[in-house]
């Protein structure tokens, strides 16, 4: 039951010095032990315990009013970005922690029923870290009001620095693992259009063209299209039964999802008649059946890494110029990829 | 505040007055007024958080916590997540993210003199809710039931319970099988309710319910091993979506057919129980309601607050029929 009188009848350091028979000055320099102060061990410890008794907690705000500071970060993305979606969950736990460790508050700057109007709070904010594409009034916004911002799995405005996963490295240990494999003919299921805009499906994708010319493979057509959901049956039997590619790589889980149950549906078995590998190890490609070889993009080292360059860019005197970190992406094989059929 | 009063030749008070859209007993010329609110526009100035905590009280910012363990987009958490943030941004209001590993040591420092309000998820630190209730942050759970809630917004599981028995004995099956919850979730009420619903509906006698249910989940080649295979029960509910994959996984390895050898439901209609092979039977549990719901009933407190008795609402729970439920193979 709340008495909403009381909501703000916080313990406060006069109620300490009531109950202790001090003054509020004594509280305050025991509670912040204050070395040039001397009082009985008795006092102190009377304090203490008044303070402990009554929920006493030095009131952070008041402290940093005179320090400027928020101590509040920001967390921004577009609207229609779920949190679940592929590495989000992760990016989003690695940035938290680490800002939580760090003694910040982190805010969710993001849903769909944010409105242009009000991109941003109105309050001052120390700075934010930008996901999936955050929508432009958010991130003018930003500048205007001078918050610096680090990106992270996205490239976009003036940002104090840039966190993004290093494709390249993905796509060559999926390609040096396939030809261990004795894989020669290798089709791509390509990411859906909506995700065309993001710099993984380009550098993916370029990515893959580099690792294909250099270890003479052949790609079989279709890789350079956004896939279409509803044609992977299509897509499947273009790639494996008429160009007889035997190593499929998919943009990301879903779509080795989507594979797999075509496959199925076709009476096409993993990895008997084809090797399957996607990019995104998160739930569920572990459990799948069979458990699928993926690449993990390492979106909790992205979070915790984004959250650390903001942090030195708030701390330090020098501000960052927007360089570019890329974290490295590796394989984990599991039951999906295997020698290719003997013919 | 001040920069702006310098650079528009008016005091900081009036700067104050203006930007706080003050009327009574003040008033400023339509040029001074617009002058100031251009040359704010131009500096990026943007109040202090703080400053407004102390003076007005209220920092229309509400904190949402959870257990350090949860993952925010596990199960119905994503969609729950959603429904709150997009509530409570359209009501005005910011969302601050009380939940990760290393925030109990945040606690200490990041107080809720900044929360208006607070939303509780998933089984939150104890201390989390006690400081809250020592510093009188009037607070929703979000299916949980923790602490002394303003109301509790709950997830309707027996309604889900039943429909999904009562599908499966329209279309003929007697014998069932569950697949329980793991005993680390043994404390979440809807542990309790989905099994208790099952446990009467088989005390009636309107289905039988084989061996198995009693104990946690553990391996599934083992459970399907016991429950379809010795036992014949032919249809199984899951107590959550990953069991059922990892079901379907198992049932694949042990040439068993989804639905022709055994019909398969799970709680939580969530990715990728729609687009596995067979898409799955799943009961909705109703995230997004719950969360806009929680969200509202806050927001309606914070706009006009009244003591009132706590309030429990169950949201109902929906069955979505695809193809992994069929009627039992004919002996």
């Amino acid at each position: 039951m709340y008495n909403p009188k009381e909501v703000n009848k916080r313990p406060t350091i006069a109620d300490i010095a009531r109950l202790c028979g001090v003054t509020a000055a004594t509280v305050s320099r025991v509670l912040n032990d204050n070395a040039n102060f001397s009082t009985s061990a008795v006092v102190r410890q009377k304090i203490r315990d008044a303070a402990t008794q009554l929920g006493y907690m030095p009131d952070i705000g008041a402290r940093n009013l005179s320090l400027r500071s928020s101590r509040v970060i920001g967390l921004f993305a577009s609207p229609h970005t779920h949190i679940a979606d592929g590495i989000n969950e992760y990016v989003i736990e690695g940035v938290t922690e680490t800002l939580h460790a760090a003694g910040y508050d982190v805010f969710f700057g993001f849903s769909r029923r944010r409105t242009s109007k009000n991109p941003v709070p109105f309050w001052r904010f120390d700075g934010a870290v930008l996901m999936q594409a955050p929508k432009p009034q958010a991130v003018a916004e930003l500048d205007v009001r001078r918050v610096p911002y680090v990106c992270v799995n996205e490239r976009m405005g003036s940002a104090a620095a840039f966190v993004l996963a290093d494709e390249e490295s993905g796509m060559r240990s999926i390609i040096s693992h396939l030809v261990d494999l004795g894989h020669e003919r290798i089709a791509y299921a390509n990411a859906i259009s909506y995700y065309f805009p993001h710099y993984s499906t380009e550098e993916r994708h370029a990515s893959l063209l580099a690792a294909v010319q250099s270890e003479n493979l052949s790609l079989v057509p279709g890789h350079d299209e956004p896939l279409n959901v509803h044609a992977i049956t299509k897509f499947l039997r273009a790639a494996v039964l008429e160009s007889g590619a035997t190593a499929v790589i998919a943009y990301d889980h879903q779509i080795a999802f989507m594979i797999l149950g075509a496959a199925s549906e076709m009476g096409l078995r993993i990895p008997q008649d084809f090797s399957l590998v996607c990019f995104n190890d998160v739930f569920p490609t572990a459990i799948m059946s069979p458990p699928l070889t993926s690449v993990a993009v390492p979106g909790r080292e992205m979070g915790r890494l984004a959250a650390e360059y903001l942090l030195n860019d708030l701390l330090s005197p020098k501000p960052l110029t927007g360089q570019e970190i890329r974290v490295a992406e590796h394989l984990i094989v599991r039951k999906s990829t295997a020698g290719p059929k003997r013919k | 505040m001040a920069d702006v009063a310098r650079l528009c030749r008016v005091t900081e008070a009036t700067v104050s007055r203006v930007l706080n859209h003050k009327t009574n007993n003040f008033s400023t010329t339509e040029a001074v007024r617009k002058r100031i609110l251009d040359t704010t526009r131009e500096l990026g100035y943007a109040p202090n958080l703080t400053a407004r905590a102390l003076s007005e009280r209220n920092t229309r910012v509400v904190g949402l916590f959870a257990s350090p363990q949860t993952h925010v987009a596990e199960g119905i958490n994503e969609s729950m997540i959603e429904g709150i943030a997009e509530t409570l941004h359209a009501g005005g209001y910011e969302v601050f993210f009380g939940l990760s590993p290393s925030v109990r040591s945040a606690m200490k420092t990041s107080p809720c003199w900044r929360l208006d309000g607070a939303i509780l998820m998933q089984a939150p630190k104890p201390e989390t809710v006690a400081e809250l209730d020592v510093r009188r942050v009037p607070y929703v759970c979000v299916n949980e039931r923790v602490g002394r809630a303003l109301a509790y917004v709950l997830a309707d599981d027996a309604m889900g319970m039943n429909r999904a028995i009562s599908h499966l004995t329209q279309l003929g099956h007697r014998r069932f099988a569950y697949a329980n919850a793991r005993s680390s979730n043994a404390t979440h009420y809807s542990v309790h309710d989905r099994y208790r619903t099952l446990l009467s509906a088989a005390q009636n006698q309107s289905i039988q319910l084989v061996e198995g249910h009693e104990m946690p989940f553990n391996s599934p080649e083992e459970f399907l091993r016991k429950t379809v295979l010795e036992q014949g029960a032919t249809a199984v509910i899951a107590y959550e979506h990953r069991k059922a994959v990892m079901l379907l996984g198992a049932a694949r390895r042990m040439g068993l057919r989804v639905p022709e050898d055994f019909s398969l439901i799970c709680f939580n209609d969530v990715f990728p129980v729609a687009m596995l092979h067979p898409p799955l039977t799943a009961v909705v549990v109703a995230g997004r309601t719950m969360g806009q719901l929680g969200a509202d009933l806050l927001l309606n407190h914070l706009l006009s607050p009244q003591s009132h008795s706590t309030k429990e609402i169950r949201i109902a729970e929906d069955l979505i029929v695809r193809d992994s439920t069929a009627p039992p193979k004919a002996e």
